[in-house]
């Protein structure tokens, strides 16, 4: 008796529950793909998050590097326009046969107080942005510094480069020149080396810098972080491109730079 | 029990029509999501109205409900792929539902004809409900979206309740009652829709407090 029952029971059940595993199925699937949805949509947000800040570093950068241009500029043209004509008649006036010995000696004095203004002014500007960098480019402006290095005969430093007389964008010659010298400012100030070597390589489509010298290398973590590495860093990323320090004897970093 | 039962039949239009009253008196306010729920609320008043002027009547007013089961539906998935829109696959829905209109159209043409209680359409209708519904409150439960939609999160979730208990009601009358036609008297059958009729009741009041707690258009 009870047996046709249970068929009957089984007969509502039965579709009731697939009807129930249908339900879950779909809101499985409908799930599975918004979870895919949401990390595709994180992904985006971190990316544009990336190129934001990439663009806002670029600018301010390219900012930094107007603004040093200008005061560059404004100091050469104008403070030394002042002082060399000061320098001028300083001279014109120690030339005067009437003047007494005392004032002769006090005029040579401001004349070279005025003199020693006037270099620091030029290197004032010169650091700030090498005028010859506008004008004759980045390889230039290098075998310049390298003879500047070597005169001063603390580190015998070398150039190699396969770029020639070509130029790239203001961009990356301002960007390239600013790394190499922070570099070389710690090869000095910190490494403690006798050789140091720059070599710029340029393919079809980017830009390869390797910089070397047989210094103490990066001793510590903290120590890396106080030698404008990440500086270097910022500005690389900033041109589209990336910075690395590679290991080794002595100190080895690469740029690579899209062109 | 007895008498219970039969007013919660006698006054399940009285939320609908309200529901619609308050929906009109929104409407220009309300953002683009909740306009369209504003429609499925109107269609249902309409509805409503006229199978009780057919009621009275003494016509058979099952046409009404094949029409209300197609257009409600459509309604309905327009407001959920509104506001799954980015979350959902985009052609989902629309595909769905263009099924489930076939589906009723040879339903009620070929098998259940349009003078009879369309229950299959009925029940595949709540099944497709359960699942949005499902659906959305996982959604809603993600941190990222609440953010986003932030402002409509509260009345979603109430608009998404009452849906989801209405259906699930539905699911069990229209299944589980035909199944088990054979073994209740008319005052079960008479409880079973009083209970349909009460969970009618509950989702208007809820879509009510959704439309409530919506935001608000600034220029209409």
């Amino acid at each position: 008796m009870e047996e046709p029952q249970e068929i009957e029971l089984l007969g509502i059940v039965l579709p009731f529950l697939g009807i129930v595993f249908l339900i879950a199925l779909a809101v499985l699937y409908l799930n599975q793909y918004f979870q895919k949805q949401l990390t595709q949509q994180k992904v985006t947000e971190q990316e544009l998050k990336i190129a934001q800040q990439k663009k806002l570093l670029q600018t301010s950068i390219n900012v930094q590097e107007s603004e040093r241009k200008r005061i560059a500029s404004d100091l050469h043209d104008e403070l030394g326009a002042t002082l060399s004509i000061s320098r001028m008649h300083l001279m014109k006036l120690e030339q005067n046969p009437d003047m007494s010995a005392e004032l002769k000696s006090s005029i040579q004095n401001i004349r070279s107080v005025t003199e020693s203004a006037l270099t620091s002014m030029r290197r004032i500007s010169h650091e700030l942005m090498p005028a010859q960098l506008a004008s004759f480019g980045l390889v230039k402006t290098l075998q310049s510094v390298v003879n500047q290095v070597n005169e001063a005969g603390e580190l015998s430093l070398t150039l190699e480069e396969s770029l020639g007389e070509s130029r790239m964008s203001w961009e990356l010659e301002v960007g390239l020149y600013r790394m190499l010298m922070e570099l070389v400012h710690n090869t000095i100030k910190h490494s403690e080396a006798n050789e140091a070597h720059i070599s710029l390589k340029k393919t079809f489509n980017q830009l390869e810098m390797n910089y070397t010298d047989d210094g103490v290398g990066i001793i510590s973590k903290d120590a890396a972080d106080g030698l404008g590495l990440k500086s270097i860093e910022a500005r690389a990323n900033a041109i589209g491109g990336f910075f690395q320090v590679l290991d080794g004897v002595g100190f080895h970093a690469r740029v690579i730079l899209p062109t | 029990m007895e008498y219970l039962a039969v007013n919660f039949i006698e006054y399940a239009s009285i939320p609908v029509i309200l529901a619609a009253i308050y929906a009109g008196f929104l409407y220009h306010r309300l953002v683009t999501e909740m306009r369209i729920l504003s429609y499925f609320i109107f269609l249902s008043a309409a509805i409503e109205l006229v199978s009780k002027v057919m009621w009275y009547m003494k016509e058979n007013n099952l046409r009404l409900l094949h029409l209300y089961v197609l257009l409600g539906f459509v309604l309905l998935a327009w407001f959920y792929k509104t506001i799954l829109k980015g979350f959902i696959a985009p052609k989902l829905i629309g595909g769905v539902t263009i099924g489930f209109v076939l589906f009723t159209l040879v339903n009620s043409l070929f098998f259940q004809s349009l003078d009879t209680f369309n229950s299959v359409a009925l029940t595949v209708q709540a099944v497709l409900m359960i699942i949005l519904c499902v659906f959305t409150f996982l959604v809603l439960m993600n941190d990222i979206v609440r953010e986003e939609r932030q402002g409509l999160f509260s009345s979603l979730n109430w608009i998404n309740s009452g849906l989801f208990l209405y259906y699930l009601s539905s699911l069990m009358v229209f299944y589980i009652g035909n199944q088990f036609i054979q073994f209740y008297t008319s005052l079960t059958n008479q409880y079973l829709w009083s209970m349909h009729s009460f969970f009618s009741m509950l989702m208007y009041v809820c879509l009510m407090v959704g439309l409530w707690k919506s935001p608000r258009r600034l220029n209409s």
